[in-house]
């Protein structure tokens, strides 16, 4: 055991101790702002009320600039057009709080809704969504074991079976499309509201990953693997299994995503989950998270996927070419992080 | 190895007999003898590789020892790592590895036992129960929901105290836990060490501040190049004492009829 050897982290302690009662401090997620030893009067801002600052911003903004954006159908729209990113960022969100990335969930996404669309042809819609979990999960059983086993980085390891998983979905399909009948519901159906079945999935997976991530010992330990892994293993922690649980988690909502595209578009393209991954690390980063684990909350996390959203949507409606989202999203992601280290600093971290 | 034979480690405590230990053509340890009893603080001293580091891992189960009995209460005993040492009531504070910066105070208190009820974690229970635990040792926060990382070293040295108390340990080894804190601080922990005895735990503190170990234990004892060189009581004690046992070796200035008594013990150079 070397326990002992890998002490003497990053920073000195004495730092810490001298510093870190002098200055305003900002906490972001649930914890709200608190001084070290004595009461701070400075107004000291949460992480997730500066990201509803900037969605009322944004907000005003596009409805004073686009007519159109205040109106339900285009705010159902809005929602919409996220629920898919939003189910991934879900466990996506988990998985980062404990210091883990997964950027295979676009071509999961491709994969598993080629494995759906093609086995359905032949053998049957039941068949195909059965087979298309089972692939999901062995997707999720690969990314856990080279993590976990291997141990080779998450970031490296996703980023291997992001081009494995989507050379995969392609060699199925041969480049081509595949398309479904009769699988229209899952995606497209307005059970209530006229909001579509997606939005609710998202929402309800939101609400039990949040649950799960506050009130659980499950979503604790996340927490404490992702902040100090060698303290959570001397307190009895496995945190190895509960990583292995989140990506197979973190698996199964790329097959939901995957079923979600084929029912929406009744066929996969060989274009299917491209840029999810950039899309869901963005609102996961924009909401909070701590690339280096321990820090991160699904209110976070929509707050992001709603901001990236209304984004989206608002430069559509003003015309603006849609090649601008995608820079507009790469230039927020790199902001998130840099808004991160910024607040790291000042919180003497 | 291990074999409880009737011998002065018998008593209540924490008992290391002969304890043996070498890095590939380096022994480290040649022999130590150790004993820690409830309610005593015990100092234990050195030069920088005299061994100290080495016995404190050795009894918190970091490190298994090549020769020698580990004996608690009378029981043998072995640790085949750091957490079964802690089941046996064992606990070492590892510096800057015992909390989670990002956890706030309770839920490191309870990470990895973290308390239920139908399986939802009792977060209110648990601020109670840690600011409960915290007074007992008469430690004050502001507040048990404010994240470690936003506390002082003292405080982050209180909380981590409190914690490893709460597993009602037998023997808590600290090492250095004042040497990165301010005066203030180090005062603090040191109070906070002293509400530790009287709650019948034996401490094993590890420091190069003299007048820290002077001023709380009871008893030092001071090793050489892997030999107990003195084993004091500090009634009476002062620090030039002290270190000269630190700076000298303990055969050196023996008469000598005895050095060749000295000669079947392993030398001390390497």
């Amino acid at each position: 055991m070397s326990i002992v050897e890998q002490d003497e982290s990053e920073r000195p302690a004495s730092r810490r101790a001298t510093q870190s009662v002098a200055d305003p401090l900002i906490v972001d997620g649930g914890g709200g702002a608190v001084a070290a030893t004595r009461p701070r009067l400075l107004p000291t801002i949460s992480g997730s009320a500066v990201l509803v600052i900037v969605l009322a911003v944004l907000f005003t903004y596009f409805s004073i600039s686009a007519p159109y954006f205040l109106t339900t159908n285009n705010l159902i729209n809005i929602v919409y057009a996220v629920s898919v990113a939003g189910i991934i960022a879900a466990p996506g969100t988990l998985l980062l709080v404990a210091g883990q990335l997964d950027l295979s969930v676009g071509s999961g996404t491709l994969l598993t809704g080629v494995v759906m669309a093609t086995l359905s042809v032949r053998y049957g819609i039941t068949v195909g969504v059965l087979a298309a979990i089972g692939v999901g999960l062995l997707c999720g059983a690969l990314n856990a074991f080279a993590v976990t086993v291997l141990r080779v980085n998450a970031i490296i390891t996703t980023l291997g079976t992001l081009a494995i998983f989507q050379g995969a979905g392609l060699l199925i399909t041969q480049g081509q499309s595949a398309s479904v009948e009769g699988f229209d519901t899952l995606g497209n159906a307005r059970p209530l509201l006229n909001i579509p079945l997606p939005c609710f999935l998202f929402f309800g997976i939101a609400i039990l990953f949040a649950f799960v991530m506050k009130f659980t010992r499950f979503g604790r330990q996340m927490y404490a693997i992702g902040s100090n892994r060698v303290a959570a293993d001397l307190a009895g922690i496995r945190g190895d299994w509960l990583i292995v649980v989140a990506f197979l988690l973190s698996s199964l909502a790329f097959t939901l995503s995957g079923l979600i595209y084929v029912s929406q578009l009744g066929a996969t393209t060989s274009n299917t989950g491209a840029g999810l991954e950039l899309f869901v690390v963005t609102a996961i980063i924009l909401g909070g998270a701590s690339l280096t684990g321990g820090r991160g909350t699904i209110v976070g996390t929509v707050l992001g996927l709603l901001i990236l959203g209304v984004i989206g949507n608002g430069l559509v409606l003003l015309n603006v070419q849609p090649y601008w989202q995608t820079v507009v999203r790469g230039a927020l992601l790199i902001g998130a992080v840099a808004l991160d280290q910024i607040r790291r600093r000042q919180a003497r971290l | 190895m291990m074999s409880t034979g009737i011998d002065d480690a018998v008593g209540p405590g924490v008992h290391l007999r002969g304890i043996e230990m070498s890095f590939n053509a380096v022994k480290a340890l040649k022999g130590v003898d150790f004993s820690v009893r409830p309610g005593e603080v015990v100092g234990l001293v050195g030069d920088n590789g005299a061994g100290k580091s080495t016995l404190a891992k050795i009894m918190a189960g970091a490190l298994s020892p090549d020769k020698g009995r580990i004996v608690i209460d009378g029981t043998a005993r072995s640790f085949s790592n750091v957490r079964d040492a802690h089941g046996q009531g064992i606990t070492m504070l590892f510096q800057d590895l015992a909390l989670c910066d990002d956890l706030n105070v309770a839920d490191n208190f309870f990470v990895g036992r973290e308390p239920t009820r139908f399986g939802i974690v009792r977060h209110r229970w648990m601020h109670t129960q840690t600011r409960r635990n915290l007074e007992t040792l008469d430690i004050r926060l502001p507040s048990t929901k404010v994240p470690v990382r936003l506390l002082s070293g003292g405080q982050r040295q209180s909380v981590a105290i409190a914690r490893a108390v709460s597993f009602s340990p037998s023997m808590l080894i600290l090492d250095e836990p004042t040497a990165a804190l301010g005066v203030r601080q180090a005062k603090a922990t040191l109070d906070t060490i002293r509400r530790l005895r009287a709650k019948r735990i034996g401490i094993v503190l590890i420091s190069h501040r003299m007048n820290d170990v002077l001023s709380i234990c009871d008893r030092v004892t001071v090793l050489y190049e892997g030999r107990v060189a003195a084993d004091l009581s500090t009634t009476g004690l002062t620090i030039e004492e002290i270190v000269r046992y630190i700076v000298t070796d303990p055969d050196a200035d023996r008469p000598i009829a005895d050095q060749s008594q000295a000669d079947t013990q392993p030398t001390a150079e390497r």
